[in-house]
């Protein structure tokens, strides 16, 4: 088995060469490499790396975006691999998201629901103006571990209100960890409304979810 | 001459112009209202099965032709009308959900947005208001109250929002109330319609039904493009200003449409460069004023009435605070847009803060001033003058009386900045720009009365908003 440079992959994810890093992991692979060993000391250490230069204010947002894309374009081929060979990624978590019903703001919660899927988390976005129903229905249906409510104006936060008080009224609430976000929202807010997390930007955001899930 | 500031030769121009109808025709844009697609389909624009309206330039220029050159936008008294034209240049006060008191900010209530309308009332280079968002109303109500809120406590032109059809539907009612109802509406046509595009190319379900409802009464409809730069659109300023103005053409289209001839602004001017570290969407920023100018001159090009925004990114009243919103606000100014927004407002358009505004009305008088320009005339020259004083002399005796008239024109005064020595300003307290400010908002808000509205009509807006309350009710 030849030796596979993991830091070469980490540094494809970290430069965002989506192109790359097919033909990179397609010969990892082809060399024997483990696949879980390719994502984890490669890829998913890349994301990670580019996760922390962003939060350092190091690297653009589009720098961040590419590195996510270039992961995800990592794990399209690795994944059927992990499958064939039998193995199972250590699940990150899974994610519902949406922007709640009155607002249509949705720039931020697309970058959030990016960032989720580069570090893995499998997420469902349900759009903009979902009513509150609809994430109570999809909640039921998908069991996620986070739900994701974005809310941008102070006429919409109260949604984000709404949503926990059913979900406790339905025995929903301890089901799953609820995290909002959006400009109008705030720490104050997080707490009075009983959230389980808050963020101010996508990439905190994913630091946020770990954490919940640990 | 009076100058005015071009960011583009008149090729650029039409560059951009045609890269906007080029958009309109090979990616269209997206009208979520079925009965706006229809509307449209019945003009003969191309509209496909995922809502997608495709424009030819022919029909485009032929529509935005229709547009008046002039909008006016009316007050509960006449006298404060504000005449919008693209040679002109109107301010208007700031928005935001939170009012800043010292270093923190805390959330807007009905009583801020009643102050703040009282404020800008008092304050003479206001010359329209604009709402602040009460948070302690119930949500689906809060743009009546804004509404209401402002009626009462100014005579001036104002604007708030519409959250939804029964929203719009209810301020028709109640801007009919002041004006003595909908005949007379559409006669002086008080309130405002004002809907941005969602970017890239989507015109909301939500933005066609405002539009369409305050047509009947000819309500000036603001149709703005206004993109987060970098986000959702190019991060070029060329290409941000070809997108949003194909966003805004298509929504004055469609308003030309479904009532030819209606007043229509066309606003390029509130885009939002993101910072592309942290994900914001700022405000204060240089580029925000370079697009609203680049905007003003394609407006100027239509013949069209355009608006800016100076505004700032800082949290409190500070130098950052002062350079953002000089800059961001002579920008537009000698791009001559017919309208800046943002007198007061901080913090991106978070918050308001009163002492701001009175800054700010400083600030104006200072740009007022650069806009006038240099007047030159035999008279201004003052050759005889000179003649008269002759050499070593000056020009405070009576040999230069026939200068003395120009006094006024021509120099600034401050209203709460300090040009004394030191001797004096220590004299006079020593305070600085902020604390004359904070003195002068309350005595504004605890001398000035508005003229206040009739209570019969107060009543009726009363009554609308119970109505509406019941309705919002029954639907939980
Ligand atoms: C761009 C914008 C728009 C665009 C939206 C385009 C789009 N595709 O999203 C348009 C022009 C369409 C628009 C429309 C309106 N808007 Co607007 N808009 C903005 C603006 C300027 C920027 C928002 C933005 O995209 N920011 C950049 C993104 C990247 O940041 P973000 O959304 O905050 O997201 C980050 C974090 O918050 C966090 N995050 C976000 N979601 C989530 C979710 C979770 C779970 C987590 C953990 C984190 C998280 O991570 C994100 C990435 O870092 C804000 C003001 C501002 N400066 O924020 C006003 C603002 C939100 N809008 C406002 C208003 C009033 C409106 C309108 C009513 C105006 C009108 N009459 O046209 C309509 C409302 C339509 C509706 N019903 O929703 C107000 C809200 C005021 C209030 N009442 O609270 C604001 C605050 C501006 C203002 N002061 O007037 N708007």
């Amino acid at each position: 088995m030849m030796s596979v440079n993991f830091e070469e992959l980490s540094k494809l994810v970290i430069d965002g060469d989506t192109d790359a890093i097919k033909s990179a992991v397609k010969n990892a692979i082809n060399d024997g490499a483990d696949p879980l060993e390719i994502v984890d000391k490669g890829l998913a250490k890349g994301i990670r790396t580019v996760g922390e230069k962003y939060g350092k204010g190091e690297i653009f947002l589009t720098e961040l975006l590419m590195g996510a894309e270039a992961m995800k374009a990592g794990m399209e081929i690795i994944n059927p691999e992990i499958q064939k060979q039998k193995k199972e990624l250590k699940k990150v978590g899974t994610v519902v998201i949406g922007t709640v019903s009155g607002d249509i703001h949705d720039l931020g919660k697309n970058i959030v629901t990016a960032l989720f899927s580069a570090h893995g988390f499998d997420v469902t976005d349900l759009g903009v103006d979902v009513p509150n129903e609809k994430f109570i229905d999809k909640l039921k249906e998908l069991k996620p571990d986070i739900l994701g409510l974005s809310a941008l104006m102070t006429s919409t936060i109260t949604k984000q209100r709404d949503i926990i008080n059913t979900l406790k009224e339905t025995g929903l609430r301890d089901k799953v960890k609820v995290m909002v976000g959006g400009a109008a929202v705030n720490e104050d807010f997080v707490r009075e409304i009983g959230a389980d997390g808050y963020a101010e930007n996508a990439n905190d955001a994913v630091i946020k979810a770990k954490d919940l899930l640990k | 001459m009076r100058p005015v500031l071009e960011f583009f030769s008149s090729d650029e121009i039409y560059e951009i112009h045609q890269t906007s109808l080029d958009i309109l025709e090979r990616v269209g844009m997206k009208f979520e209202s079925l009965e706006a697609q229809q509307t449209l389909k019945n003009v003969g624009v191309e509209v496909d099965s995922k809502g997608v309206a495709r424009f030819h330039s022919d029909l485009v220029e032929e529509y935005i032709k229709m547009a008046p050159r002039s909008v006016v936008l009316r007050g509960r008294d006449p006298k404060k009308d504000v005449y919008l034209r693209n040679d002109r240049v109107a301010f208007a006060a700031g928005t935001g959900m939170y009012v800043i008191d010292g270093n923190k900010a805390r959330k807007a209530t009905y009583q801020d947005c009643c102050n703040w309308a009282k404020l800008t009332d008092a304050v003479k280079n206001v010359d329209f208001t604009c709402e602040i968002h009460s948070t302690d109303m119930p949500s689906e109500l809060t743009d009546r109250y804004n509404f209401k809120a402002m009626a009462m406590n100014t005579t001036k032109p104002f604007v708030g929002s519409a959250l939804s059809k029964d929203g719009v539907l209810d301020e028709i009612e109640m801007a009919a109330a002041i004006v003595g109802g909908k005949e007379e509406l559409r006669k002086r046509p008080i309130w405002w319609a004002g809907y941005a595009a969602i970017s890239p190319l989507i015109w909301s379900e939500n933005a066609c039904t405002v539009f369409k409802e305050t047509a009947p009464y000819n309500i000036p409809a603001f149709v703005e493009g206004e993109s987060v730069v970098g986000g959702t659109s190019a991060v070029t300023v060329a290409s941000t200003l070809a997108q949003t103005n194909a966003e805004a053409l298509s929504g004055i289209v469609y308003n030309q449409i479904i009532k030819k001839g209606r007043p229509c602004i066309l606003n390029l001017g509130f885009t939002h460069p993101m910072d592309m570290k942290t994900c914001l969407a700022l405000h204060g920023n240089v580029v925000s004023g370079i697009v609203a100018a680049g905007g003003n001159q394609l407006a100027r090009f239509y013949g069209l009435p355009s608006a800016a925004w100076m505004a700032t990114d800082s949290k409190v009243s500070d130098a950052q605070c002062g350079y953002e919103k000089a800059l961001t606000g002579i920008i537009p100014a000698l791009a001559r847009s017919s309208l800046i927004f943002g007198m007061g407002q901080a913090e991106f358009t978070f918050a308001v803060d009163f002492e701001k505004l009175i800054i700010d009305e400083e600030i104006v008088n200072q740009m007022k001033r650069v806009i006038d320009g240099i007047e030159v005339t035999e008279e201004t020259l003052c050759l005889e003058a000179i003649e008269r004083v002759g050499i070593g002399g000056n020009f405070l005796t009576p040999k230069a009386r026939d200068t003395f008239k120009f006094i006024q024109k021509e120099t600034t005064e401050l209203t709460v900045g300090d040009r004394n020595t030191r001797e004096k300003w220590l004299e006079a307290g020593g305070k600085d720009i902020g604390q004359k400010a904070r003195e002068k908002v309350n005595e504004i808000l605890t001398t000035h009365e508005p003229e206040p509205l009739d209570k019969d009509i107060i009543k009726k807006m009363d009554e609308i908003i119970e109505n509406a309350k019941k309705k919002v009710e029954a639907k939980k």
